[in-house]
């Protein structure tokens, strides 16, 4: 059965957020594609999602009942498709942080499909279960963090800049093909999945030499907040696999655009021209 | 203004714009492919991708005889003459010619199957082989091409040979479907694009997305290039040699619907990008117009909250219509048609006015069946085994179900007592179903007398509504046979090219099989790339 589980940890006491995580609809609308939901009984609701696969995308039912609370440890739950041959269990949990401020929360999801489509449903959800948990867990995350679960206010860290940006990184990495192939294979498609990443660009410095070679990699975002609040926590994980691979002097900068500016065409063509020797006008 | 210079633009990344790149590409020519959307493959992703190529060598190899004397009896007939013979002369001297190419020059591969043409009864038409199926096409080996190709919509990854021989998803081979899903392997039109995507790519062509052309320059009557829309603002692409228009139909330009069709269409199968931007921007360089009424027309249905980019999706039925033991009605409550003829014709249907009321006779129709026919056959998107879903109108009886759907309550009855009596003894009197050889094919072959015949008799009842679309319209640019855009005068516009939807089909009002639009359309783009190596020399 595809079953997607994460723990992370959040800027938010224990009690801030079984706090908000009680009420389902502090954070059912961060769920992606979420619709609509509907409280039918105590404990049992009728969600609507829009299930996107690719440029597809249809709208799609499930029962959702609630089997335990556990306050304020866990929340199990059971889904059943209503329009699609799914179903599932599911449960979040949370655990005390380092310090009082801190805590851990967990999210699993597991989900199958029935009859004879199983198959293909099966990997549908294969396809989308992590990504879309993940997004889901990443916002609650970040809706925790900024508002320390239920809107009690508490010492903030500085917000998280919001808007397009890039982050720039700065690193030494050992000059090897396997590193490379992981780097520029698993390891870029892992950032280009993460919110709000849209390109990923990767220079070397030039003047160094021997086995560890200087770097820097550009990451631009449409959305730096997301990015950010997902590198913090999530994707933490990609950077430290990245550290056990022997990266080393790690440093980060974030900056948003401010100005550009490019020289028309015809001036770009006349110095790539006479930069090449070839005479002005051929 | 972003500069931009090639030797060829083509704009639009379909079949047709994908296959003319290439061909330029092969002479040498630095092309460059324009595409509106954010990934290439156009109306085609989302097609069949089946291609209609009369005496093509795939057939004979495979032991199913043609000729091009019987393909010119029936492709004359299907044009409706509209069509001069010097295209259709053109089209079956150098469509089996572009099968040869794309089989040993590009990715693309095609087997011959055994689906009728679509007047299967006419003089000159076959039982198969003509129709060319894509075999599956596996994306993984291409870095990037699952992002840069577009997807398919409408079925499982399945050839449509594979679709026809299981017939019913209950008997789908679902564990070949979810291997194919995870591994990336891509079946039926969106085969075809990305096969065509690798081409262009190992050809060298640029291919630029979230451009959307907008004007043609054209200097001393030459096309030289054209302006477009792109992410960073205005731009200028110039092709040397020539410009390539191949940026689809107008069925999303309500505008221009309204004024050309013959006929409603209101739910288009095709991405919503194509609203007629070559054809304006063609009009605007003063070429000449042809077969502007007409359109790829086929009868759809919708699941509600089902889109695609972002728009409600069509869906196409054929099968439902031809199964026995369903009827297409008007409001009256009265078959009105054929239901199992192919599915243009069947549209052609949907654009009768009635004289008296002024209004469209058999706009909106209802697709009626029963229990059995439901508990049978899939129905759109509900397989057999599967309860009738909400967007299902029902009832216990027939004027149960009529009062449920809008229909006269009466006319449906007495249309249902008829057919069942008719059904019974396997002769539709009224519009001969079942008869041709292409209505069985979509039909239930181990059902007798008649494949497509059975009784409405088993409660509950159940509808769904048919609206009038179109896989994409086919009227639009007139070009000579060497793809050459005419303008108004008659005289070719010089350095400009059109082929695909954009421009008037070889098939003028008709639809000969299933690739009937592909087939001559990729043949037009094959032309159109072969005159640019030409030309440039």
């Amino acid at each position: 059965m595809p079953r997607y589980t994460e723990t992370v940890q959040v800027s938010a006491s224990r009690d801030a957020v079984w706090g908000f995580v009680k009420d389902v609809d502090n954070w059912a609308p961060m769920f992606p594609g979420y619709q609509r939901h509907l409280e039918v009984e105590t404990d049992h609701f009728v969600w609507q999602i829009r299930g996107e696969a690719g440029v597809w995308s249809r709208l799609v039912e499930f029962e959702v009942t609630v089997l335990e609370w556990n306050d304020p440890n866990d929340v199990t739950f059971r889904i059943k498709g209503k329009t699609e041959p799914v179903e599932g269990t599911g449960k979040f949990f949370s655990s005390e942080g380092e310090t009082p401020r801190q805590s851990q929360i967990g999210f699993e999801l597991a989900a199958e499909g029935r009859g004879p489509t199983a198959p293909m449903m099966n990997a549908l959800i294969d396809r989308f279960l992590t990504e879309q948990s993940r997004n889901f867990l990443s916002a609650l995350c970040r809706k925790l963090e900024s508002t320390n679960g239920a809107g009690v206010t508490e010492e903030q860290e500085d917000p998280l800049p919001t808007g397009p940006g890039t982050i720039f990184v700065t690193y030494e990495a050992p000059r090897t093909r396997e590193f490379e192939e992981w780097m520029h294979g698993p390891h870029y498609d892992d950032l280009l999945r993460q919110p709000g990443v849209v390109g990923i660009s990767r220079f070397e410095r030039l003047g160094t030499s021997g086995g560890m070679g200087g770097y820097v990699a550009l990451i631009q975002s449409q959305d730096l907040a997301a990015t950010l609040q997902y590198r913090n926590s999530i994707g933490r994980s990609a950077q430290l696999e990245a550290d056990s691979r022997g990266v080393v002097r790690g440093e980060g900068w974030i900056a948003r655009p401010v100005f550009s500016k490019r020289l028309p065409w015809w001036v770009r063509l006349r110095k790539r021209l006479q930069g090449s020797g070839a005479p002005p006008g051929q | 203004m972003e500069h931009y210079e090639s030797d060829v633009v083509v704009l639009g990344s379909g079949g047709a714009g994908l296959v003319a790149s290439c061909g330029a590409a092969d002479s040498g020519l630095r092309t460059t492919v324009l595409e509106r959307s954010p990934v290439f493959g156009g109306t085609t992703a989302v097609s069949g991708g089946m291609l209609w190529i009369p005496n093509n060598h795939l057939m004979l190899e495979a032991g199913m005889e043609d000729s091009i004397e019987d393909a010119r009896t029936y492709v004359r007939r299907v044009a409706g003459g509209v069509v001069d013979d010097e295209r259709i002369e053109a089209f079956l001297e150098l469509a089996p010619e572009l099968i040869r190419y794309l089989e040993k020059k590009t990715p693309v591969s095609l087997q011959p199957i055994d689906r009728p043409d679509y007047h299967s009864e006419w003089e000159g038409a076959r039982l198969g082989g003509r129709t060319l199926d894509n075999l599956p096409f596996d994306i993984s080996g291409y870095e990037g091409l699952s992002l840069k190709a577009r997807e398919g919509s409408h079925f499982p990854p399945l050839t449509y040979q594979e679709r026809h021989e299981w017939r019913s998803p209950e008997r789908f081979d679902w564990d070949l479907i979810a291997g194919r899903m995870t591994g990336g392997v891509r079946t039926l039109g969106a085969a075809l694009v990305a096969a065509l995507v690798v081409a262009a790519d190992q050809r060298g062509v640029e291919m630029k997305a979230n451009v959307r052309g907008r004007e043609l320059i054209v200097e001393n009557g030459r096309a030289i290039g054209l302006r477009a829309e792109t992410d960073a603002g205005w731009a200028e692409f110039i092709g040397r040699v020539g410009v390539v228009v191949a940026c689809g139909g107008f069925e999303w330009n309500e505008s221009m619907k309204a004024t050309f069709l013959r006929g409603p269409e209101r739910n288009p199968v095709s991405p919503p990008w194509n609203e007629g931007d070559g054809l304006v921007m063609a009009m605007h360089a003063g070429a000449a117009l042809t077969n502007m009424t007409e359109a790829w027309w086929v009868p759809t249905f919708n699941v509600p909250g089902e889109e695609y980019d972002g728009r409600p999706m069509a869906r196409h039925v054929i099968d439902e219509l031809a199964l026995p033991g369903s009827i297409l009605v008007n409001r009256a409550g009265r078959r009105f048609v054929n239901e199992a003829t192919n599915y243009n014709d069947l549209s052609r249907a949907f654009h009768v006015i009635d004289p008296e009321s002024c209004e469209l006779a058999n706009v909106p129709a209802w697709l009626v069946f029963d229990h059995r026919f439901k508990a049978t056959y899939s129905v759109g998107t509900v397989m057999a085994s599967e309860d009738a879903p909400e967007w299902f109108k029902r009832g216990g009886s027939l004027e149960e179900l009529a009062e449920d759907a809008g229909i006269d309550p009466p006319g449906l009855r007495a249309t249902a007592e008829r057919f069942n009596a008719q059904a019974g003894s396997g002769k539709d009197e009224d519009f001969g179903r079942g008869e041709a050889r292409h209505d069985s094919y979509y039909g239930d072959e181990s059902h007798g007398p008649n494949a497509c015949l059975a009784p409405l008799h088993e409660p509950p009842f159940y509808a769904i509504q048919i609206v009038p679309g179109s896989l994409g319209t086919k009227g639009g640019i007139r070009t000579d046979v060497s793809g050459r855009v005419v303008g108004m005068g008659g005289e070719p516009i010089p350095g400009l090219f059109a082929c695909g939807n954009v421009a008037g089909s070889t098939m003028g009002i008709g639809y000969p099989g299933a690739g009937g639009t592909l087939g001559p359309a990729l043949t037009d783009a094959f032309a159109c790339g072969r005159s640019l190596g030409i030309g440039s020399g």
